[in-house]
């Protein structure tokens, strides 16, 4: 049976059993060792030391209590309570040591149900222990008899404790006991075994013995043979054998020893064949040698197997020194990684050569250890057992070192310039704000300013009409007009800080050019009659009327324009203001304004500084014309902020013509044009105080001066007034008396124009009531807070009175509500 | 036996004094009882009041319930109401109450102030480990230094150990006030007065 068995199983059949046995006997030994070291293990690290603990916890109770008992003693001797306090601390903090250590005890050992009582009942036992020796202490300085009584209960306590901690203890060792006997069970139960397991592996090792000793008889007889034809002794006989499995060795060598002879042959030809590639190498290294381009020749292992002289040059190591090397030998440390992984890659690619503008310059050392920066081209050659790979070398590290130090004159050169950049921004950056902070106070001072303003051009109106001799009445004039001057300067003034700190805003609204227009005229209307000029107004038939953009700046833009032009013009010159169509598409169109006067002209010099802030034509003419040499440049700023373009064409003694173009949408549904016309200084308000006759208007002003000069300018034309001192009155009057229209200041004390509005148009009978405000404040933004609040419309102090009656004719219808 | 228990005595004493040499979180003035009162008259000061006379024949075992505790004597509740008939009298200004929540603290807070606030870090201290008293001790005293007391006096009415513990001064007998100065966070000890005082320096004053 045995010799059907291959050679290989037949020894694999003996040490095979041999391992099971083994592994048998192992495992049922190392289970039942192992159980028993777990048992005793779990004793030793719970039971044993907890035993221990238990019993040293015994004894530091005991002690414990002797000490409490010591100082209470003594306390009941000398009888002062903060020293038994002191001292009963100390006492009471190691008691609560023991507490702990006793809980550190029990959360070590795993407790069975049963066990948890002693869980409940040991700390129970400490704070009754404990709570009875504080009592003690306390009672002991007042009731030493109470003290003593107290202390033994305290006693009587720690013996409940100390049985508790006893029976805990008990428990322990009942634990091991119980243990050890099942140690004992085990072991027998796995005798048996053991027995069995040892018969079977003596058995074993007696089969396989005989096995061996048949086998190796045959394998001797092969071996000898064998060796024979290692010696070269093809002489072999070979023996006889019955073995199947050994009749197919000896078939073996038999071939072999055929093949030995063929060899012999073979032998003799290769030697020739090795001389002549001898030969030819020894060429190629001379040829090598001679090249003036280093080459480095390396293994896939990486190491050189090739170097040649100009290799030598470049490195100063010796070839010899080199062969067999690792290349990492000529690398810098941090890169050998790095060069395994391209090298590796290259070998494995498809690719056999890369040239060496593919790659940045390769660090290398030499051998003085210096840097050494290459240019490499590298190359494949794939032999039949191994691949080479060639590496041509050049030496630019001269050139990269050059480059570096470029680099850092750059980088340097490139922070000197941020820095300094960065210290301008901030100069600038404060610079810039500073100037804000000047341009906010003045927007400010708009109301502040207005108010005296007013009561300076109101009073000197007043004074005007009233009976004066000639003298008086130009002195008075004089004092109206500069005063409306002066008005001017400080609009201009205004407006312009307010473009500088950015809180002119461009509205959006709905209008009409033609409304816009009138208000134009209605006021460089009298400096026209003034100056005996004339005003002609020229809207193109195709320029929309109903457009949407900022009325009020439009028109603030045209107004400076016309005054400038009023301004400069000849004595009963012409003043031409044209209004073109330039381009138009469905929802908009671009405007071209013109305004032409035929006065004195500038040159190319001065038409260059004419926008400018604060700067005229020729300064000599501030003193004959007067100004700010503002209106321009608010003008430009105006026109640019509507994104729109002004420019001027002059020559001197010629006149001028100020351009603007402005883009502007248009209202849908509205295509009725303007039709030209001229104006001459016809709409002085006397049409508007005629509609006005017999009204009935309640007038809310709390500033005495204003309520005087409304009330004089109103009164002489035929209104009725009655005047309430704020919002509040106004509220008050409106429920006793029924009105045309309310003129509404803004700012006053109690309630404000806005809240009393508001309260207005609150109550349903009030709705159409018509509301217009008085405002000191004509900054942008004014009029939308105004509208908010529910009010119509309104009048910026100082009141130019005939727009202010304008206005009001506007909204006003007398007798509509009879009083 | 005595001898022996005597010289213990007298090292207890030695270690008492060595003790008290620590440097306590508060400096110490003595003065009369009088001169005390007057003092509190102005405000700037902090009471702290140990609870008054108790029934020594109860023990604490349940906190929150005062049937369990022990609590003030029938002498103790003459005291409480006696010393605030005094403080009334007297027109002392009060102005924070805070008490123990032991009944005995609340009781003697109620009975002298007729109000309290019950702060559960003032609870007896003895009764805790080192830790836990230690920082019940220091509670008091970062308490005690942040009362705003400009315009009057705020009391704490709690145990002995607490202000051992935290201020280094030891309140007996039941029902003493213990007398702070405050000045910024600067405490300074001024002396106590025992609940008998109160009543004798009323009469003195008038």
């Amino acid at each position: 049976m045995l010799n059907r068995l291959s050679i290989q199983a037949r020894f694999l059949v003996a040490p095979l059993v041999g391992v099971v046995l083994a592994s048998l006997l192992y495992v049922v030994g190392f289970n039942t060792i192992r159980s028993h070291t777990d048992i005793l293990k779990n004793l030793a690290a719970t039971n044993l030391p907890q035993i221990g603990q238990l019993n040293q916890l015994t004894i530091s109770l005991a002690d414990l209590h002797n000490k409490i008992s010591i100082v209470l003693l003594s306390a009941i001797e000398h009888g002062d309570e903060e020293i038994v306090y002191l001292q009963g601390r100390k006492q009471l903090n190691q008691l609560h040591e023991l507490e702990k250590s006793f809980e550190a005890i029990s959360s070590q050992h795993a407790w069975e149900e049963k066990q948890a009582k002693y869980l409940k009942d040991i700390p129970v036992a400490f704070a009754s222990y404990r709570e009875t020796v504080i009592h003690s202490i306390e009672l002991s300085t007042v009731d030493s008899n109470r003290a003593i009584k107290e202390l033994i209960e305290a006693e009587r306590v720690l013996v409940r404790l100390n049985g508790e901690l006893l029976t805990l203890s008990e428990h322990f060792i009942e634990e091991m006991a119980n243990a050890s006997s099942m140690i004992d069970a085990t072991s027998s139960k796995n005798q048996w075994v053991n027995l069995f397991a040892v018969i079977l592996l003596v058995t074993m090792i007696i089969i396989s013995l005989y096995i061996s000793r048949r086998l190796s008889k045959g394998l001797s007889s092969i071996s000898h043979a064998m060796v024979k034809l290692a010696k070269g002794d093809l002489d072999v006989t070979l023996p006889n054998l019955s073995d199947t499995h050994l009749l197919e060795q000896q078939h073996a060598l038999g071939t072999f020893r055929y093949v030995l002879l063929a060899n012999r042959k073979h032998q003799i030809d290769l030697e020739h064949s090795f001389e002549q590639l001898q030969d030819s190498e020894r060429r190629y290294q001379g040829i090598l040698d001679v090249t003036a381009t280093a080459i480095v020749v390396i293994n896939y292992q990486q190491e050189i197997v090739l170097f040649n002289k100009a290799a030598e040059k470049v490195f100063g190591y010796q070839e010899k020194e080199m062969i067999g090397l690792p290349i990492h030998h000529l690398m810098p440390k941090g890169t050998h990684q790095k060069h395994d992984i391209y090298v590796d890659e290259f070998a494995n690619s498809d690719i056999d050569y890369i040239p060496q503008m593919k790659r940045t310059p390769v660090r290398t050392l030499n051998k003085n250890g210096n840097e050494l920066f290459l240019d490499i081209s590298l190359s494949k050659i794939e032999l039949a057992q191994e691949v080479l790979m060639v590496a041509a070398v050049t030496d630019v590290t001269a050139r990269i070192y050059s480059a570096r130090e470029l680099n850092t004159y750059r980088n340097k050169l490139e922070s000197m310039v941020e820095e300094r950049t960065r210290q301008l921004k901030a100069a600038t950056q404060t610079a810039e704000s500073a100037s804000r902070a000047k341009s906010d106070f003045l927007a400010n001072m708009s109301h502040e300013i207005r108010t005296p303003m007013n009561a300076i051009i109101g009073m000197s109106y007043l004074a005007l009409q009233t009976e004066l001799n000639k003298k008086q009445h130009n002195y008075i004039s004089k004092v109206h007009l500069s005063a409306e001057n002066l008005l001017g300067i400080i609009n201009d003034i205004l407006d312009f800080s307010k473009i500088e700190s950015g809180k002119l805003d461009i509205e959006i609204i709905n209008f009409r050019l033609d409304d816009m227009l009138d208000n134009l005229i209605s006021l460089v209307d009298i400096k026209v009659e003034e100056k005996g000029e004339e005003l002609l107004l020229n809207v193109d038939s195709d320029v929309p009327t109903a457009l949407i953009g900022d009325p009020l700046r439009l028109g603030q833009i045209l107004t400076n324009l016309v005054s400038n032009a009023l301004k400069f013009n000849s004595e009963e010159g012409i003043v031409r203001i044209e209004i073109t169509l330039k381009e138009s598409s469905n929802d908009s169109v671009l405007l071209h304004f013109l305004v032409n006067d035929t006065g004195i002209g500038m040159t190319d010099e001065e038409q260059q500084k004419l926008f400018q802030s604060f700067s005229q034509a020729d300064s000599s003419t501030t003193r004959k014309y007067g100004g700010t040499g503002l209106g321009l440049a608010i003008s430009k700023q105006l026109v640019e902020m509507m994104r729109g373009e002004i420019w001027v064409e002059s020559e001197a003694g010629e006149g001028s013509t100020f351009h603007f173009t402005v883009p502007l949408q248009k209202q849908q549904g509205s295509g009725s044009s303007y039709s030209s016309m001229i104006a001459s200084g016809q709409d002085d308000g006397s049409e508007s105080i005629r509609k006005l006759h017999g009204a009935v208007i309640l007038l809310a002003e709390d500033n005495l001066i204003n309520q005087e000069i409304f009330l004089e300018v109103l009164n002489c034309n035929g209104i009725m007034v009655d005047v309430a001192n704020n919002g509040q009155e106004a509220l008050d009057l409106l429920e006793k008396k029924s009105f045309d229209c309310v003129m509404m200041d803004c700012q006053m004390p109690v309630m404000d124009g806005y809240s009393a509005s508001r309260k207005i148009r609150q109550q349903e009978r009030f709705k159409e009531l018509p509301i217009i405000a008085l405002t000191g404040n004509a900054m942008a933004g004014a009029r939308e807070e105004v509208l908010a609040a529910g009010m119509n419309d309104h009048i910026t102090k100082p009141i130019n009175f005939n727009a202010m009656f304008n206005t009001m004719a506007k909204w006003i219808k007398p007798n509509s509500s009879s009083s | 036996m005595k001898k022996y228990i005597s010289i213990i005595g007298l090292m207890f004493l030695i270690l008492g004094c060595l003790s008290s040499l620590e440097a306590e979180p508060v400096s110490k003035q003595q003065h009369s009882t009088s001169e005390l009162i007057s003092a509190l008259k102005s405000g700037g000061h902090i009471i702290y009041i140990r609870h008054a006379s108790t029934d020594l024949e109860s023990k604490d075992t349940d906190l929150s319930d005062c049937n369990r505790q022990r609590n003030l004597s029938d002498i103790g509740r003459t005291e409480a109401k006696d010393i605030g008939l005094v403080i009334k009298r007297l027109g002392i200004p009060i102005g924070d109450v805070y008490s123990s929540p032991y009944c005995r603290c609340k009781d003697t807070a109620q009975l002298i102030f007729d109000r309290y606030k019950i702060d559960q870090n003032l609870q007896f201290s003895i009764k805790k480990d080192r830790e836990t008293s230690d920082k019940l001790g220091q509670h008091l005293l970062s308490k005690m230094q942040m009362a705003d007391v400009s315009q009057h006096n705020d009391v704490f009415v709690g145990h002995t150990s607490n202000l051992r513990d935290g201020l280094g001064v030891f309140p007996k007998p039941e029902g003493v006030a213990v007398i702070f100065q405050k000045q910024g966070n600067n405490l300074t000890f001024l002396g106590m007065i025992k609940p008998g005082q109160w009543s004798v320096a009323l009469e003195q004053q008038e």
